[in-house]
């Protein structure tokens, strides 16, 4: 089926955006001298997240049950709930409204969190609709 | 009570640059419920012009229509397209489904084009099992088989239950015992008082047919079968 | 199989859905539009309601800062780049007497250290409660009580903590009320009256900040506002006060603000022109691809016609198809445009230098409706021609002898 296939490469992209975008495209804050800055632990955190999401990603596409399609769409989705809290709400990022974490990477991340769990939420739909053709 | 159709010094011109060209040539015919007629002709004889001025696509440039003894040629769309929706069934030439639909919305399609209460879905079902392709209700036209889709479109020309059945080279493309089959239908379809007019180039057609009509250059002659 | 009715809307479903590549590309291109409309109208927006902001903020007509600090004080109002600079505070009661003049009052500019690196410096901003006109006024829209020594009002952009205080210098302050955002770089300063800021003042130094050593805070000033005494005109106080005594530098907040009121107007220009070719371009495609479509199917068309389809139905069906495709991407685009834009709100004005102040939630609907409006209209725009065509009688509607 060719669905899993285009859910498992948005999944990839998705994942390894959330990996290495807060070091890269919108990274966060330099953190220079001895203090680590929240933002660090953010990006390193998201880079572990990310790297999931984008296996489960490459699993999606491998698998042919729907049951276990659905399994692996519902952990993606709670994966893109850890990566918006990771910044909003477990980890935090630096207070000041114009530093480029808040600015930037926490936003990105929330939109890339959010999108993660829209495409699942699509995903376990489709995979379930599949489901009751075949019992039909 | 079935229909009479009379057609009366019927014309259409069409102008190539200065010259006038009369597609359809004061042609007289008439034909009631339960005849199946044929005119053949030529490509270019004015044949399928003559099936349009018929259902009211075209307008004549002059010559009269009567359906029952009441003019059939009218001026506004909207009417012509409500009276040919009721009154004609119409079997265009080639593949005509619409690739869009399924097989089912095909055939029912007709009688959602003018306002009307119902639901035609069983009426649907009965036409396509009568015509031996009842499973095919959900397939997509480009799924079928030649003879299939043109049974299909018989099915659609059908469903409004019309006075007038046009059909426009409703055997070309198919093979013999297909062509055989289409016009033991239009025979049994005449017999429940249609008129059937078939337009076509198709020798194979001629033996079926009540009267046998010639089409050349515009001009309409009787030919005895 | 389903025994819904047929209609329009149906057939025209239908349609869209058979052909997939070509409603996704279509698609893309109306969500495009979206895109770019409600972006376009959200940030010139945010950059008018920014220079309105500014513009009352101000308050004074003219702004007198050291000699070449004239970019300094734009940065902290336009930019919210920390500056300080410091002259002395006699300049005050010297400019009371200028003639024209009809009040005066001082600022007092610091700023934080990067204290913990999670931060940036921080722009102070001290009043003099007894004369200040400028910020006073907005502080009374949030708190109605006297600013006390040691109390903090923080602009929209500053976050305290739990307890509503701030460190600075290694010493806790309270926060007594948070300004409304304005959009500009006002909305990253600090404010406290004199005393407070000659307290952090002595903490700075004392946490080593060298570069202030030679100044005391009790007889310096970082800037004088001054208010013009009704029917005198600006460049001639301008004028005055530069004859009464040298270093100043004498800013007229009127061309500050036309100065960025031009800068907003070209880029606004920009957007609108950017906007309005873009719509144009599709309009013109969606056109052209409508009517190559429905060259392609005749056929189908004909088919119709001979079933017994009106050419008003066969109109109906082709601007249905386009208003769905145009509603579907429509929508989309301003959802997506929407997230962005709204998400990135404080990068966007940051990167774009100037006031930007976001429209509220009414004003946001207002543009995404108004975005939404004008790419479903693309729909039946693009789609008349071919509509008209089909609705012609004998034109479209048989299928030729031969065909």
């Amino acid at each position: 089926m060719r669905k899993n296939y285009i859910f498992g490469a948005l999944f990839v992209i998705a994942g390894l955006l959330i990996a290495i975008g807060p070091k890269t495209i919108f990274a966060v804050c330099n953190s220079d001298g001895e203090m680590t800055m929240k933002c660090f632990y953010v990006a390193q955190t998201e880079l572990a997240i990310g790297i999931a999401i984008a296996i489960l990603g490459v699993v999606l596409a491998i698998l042919k049950d729907s049951a276990a399609q659905i399994t692996a769409s519902i952990a993606l989705a709670l994966n893109g709930i850890i990566t918006i809290l990771i910044p909003d709400v477990l980890i935090g990022v630096c207070k000041s409204a114009h530093m480029h974490c808040n600015a930037v990477t926490r936003p990105a991340l929330n939109i890339l969190g959010a999108l993660v769990i829209v495409l699942a939420a699509i995903g376990i739909v489709l995979f379930r609709e599949k489901d009751s053709k075949v019992n039909e | 009570m079935t229909v009479h159709l009379e057609i009366k010094n019927l014309r259409k011109d069409y102008k190539r640059g200065e010259t006038v060209f009369s597609a359809v040539k004061d042609v007289n015919l008439e034909v009631n419920g339960g005849d199946f007629i044929s005119v053949v002709g030529h490509s270019g004889s004015g044949k399928s012009t003559l099936l349009n001025l018929i259902a009211g696509l075209l307008l004549p440039t002059s010559g009269e229509i009567l359906l029952d003894g009441e003019s059939a040629i009218i001026s506004s769309d909207d009417k012509a397209s409500r009276l040919r929706n009721t009154v004609i069934g119409h079997i265009p030439q080639g593949q005509s489904l619409l690739s869009n639909l399924t097989v089912f919305d095909n055939v029912r399609l007709p009688f959602y084009l003018s306002e009307r209460e119902g639901d035609p879905s069983a009426q649907v079902h009965e036409l396509l099992t009568g015509l031996g392709i009842g499973s095919l209700a959900g397939s997509y036209p480009n799924s079928l088989s030649g003879g299939e889709a043109r049974r299909v479109a018989i099915a659609r020309a059908l469903i409004n239950k019309p006075a007038i059945l046009l059909a426009d080279e409703p055997t070309s493309d198919l093979d013999a015992e297909n062509t055989d089959e289409i016009m033991l239908l239009f025979k049994r379809i005449a017999k429940e008082g249609t008129a059937v007019i078939m337009v076509t180039h198709d020798q194979r057609t001629l033996n079926a047919v009540d009267r046998s009509y010639t089409m050349e250059d515009g001009v309409l002659s009787n030919h005895s079968v | 199989m389903s025994n819904k009715p047929l209609t329009i809307w149906q057939l025209a479903v239908a349609n869209i859905k058979r052909k997939p590549l070509r409603t996704a590309g279509l698609i893309i291109i109306v969500a495009l539009v979206a895109f770019v409309l409600f972006a376009g109208g959200i940030l010139s927006v945010s950059l008018k309601n920014g220079l309105e902001s500014m513009k009352e903020r101000l308050g004074a007509d003219l702004l007198v800062v050291p000699v070449g600090y004239d970019e300094g004080v734009e940065g902290i109002i336009v930019k919210g780049e920390p500056a300080y600079f410091y002259f002395d505070k006699s300049v005050e009661t010297e400019l009371e007497k200028v003639e024209g003049v009809k009040s005066v009052s001082s600022q007092f500019y610091l700023t934080s250290l990067n204290q913990d690196c999670c931060s940036v410096p921080v722009q102070f901003i001290g009043f003099d409660p007894e004369t200040d006109f400028s910020i006073q006024p907005w502080i009374s829209e949030v708190y109605s009580k006297d600013i006390k020594d040691g109390e903090l009002i923080i602009g929209s952009d500053i976050t305290a903590d739990e307890n509503n205080r701030l460190k600075f210098f290694g010493e806790e302050y309270t926060v007594a009320a948070k300004l409304e955002e304005t959009g500009t770089g006002l909305d990253q300063a600090v404010y406290a009256n004199m005393n407070t800021l000659v307290h952090l003042f002595g903490a700075a130094k004392e946490k080593g900040l060298t570069f202030i050593d030679t100044i005391d805070p009790e007889s310096s000033v970082s800037s004088v506002l001054v208010r013009l005494e009704d029917g005198y005109d600006l460049d001639e106080v301008t004028h005055n006060i530069r004859a009464s005594s040298d270093g100043l530098q004498v800013i007229k907040t009127k061309s500050m603000v036309t100065g960025i009121a031009d800068d907003l107007d070209g880029l606004v220009s920009v957007i609108y022109v950017f906007a309005a070719l873009f719509l144009v371009v599709v309009l013109i495609m969606l056109v052209i691809v409508f009517s190559v479509t429905a060259n392609e199917r005749k056929k189908e068309f004909a088919t119709l016609r001979a079933l017994g389809a009106s050419g008003k139905k066969l109109a109906r069906l082709v601007i249905t198809e386009a208003l769905l495709i145009c509603g579907i991407g429509g929508s989309a685009g301003t959802i997506v445009s929407a997230v962005i834009v709204l998400s990135f709100s404080t990068y966007i004005g940051d990167r774009l230098g100037l006031p930007y102040l976001q429209p509220g939630i009414a004003g946001v609907f207002g543009i995404a409706l108004l975005a939404l409006a004008v790419s479903l209209g693309l729909g039946p725009l693009g789609s008349a021609y071919t509509a008209g065509r089909l609705n012609r009688r004998e034109v479209y509607l048989t299928m030729r002898e031969g065909e």
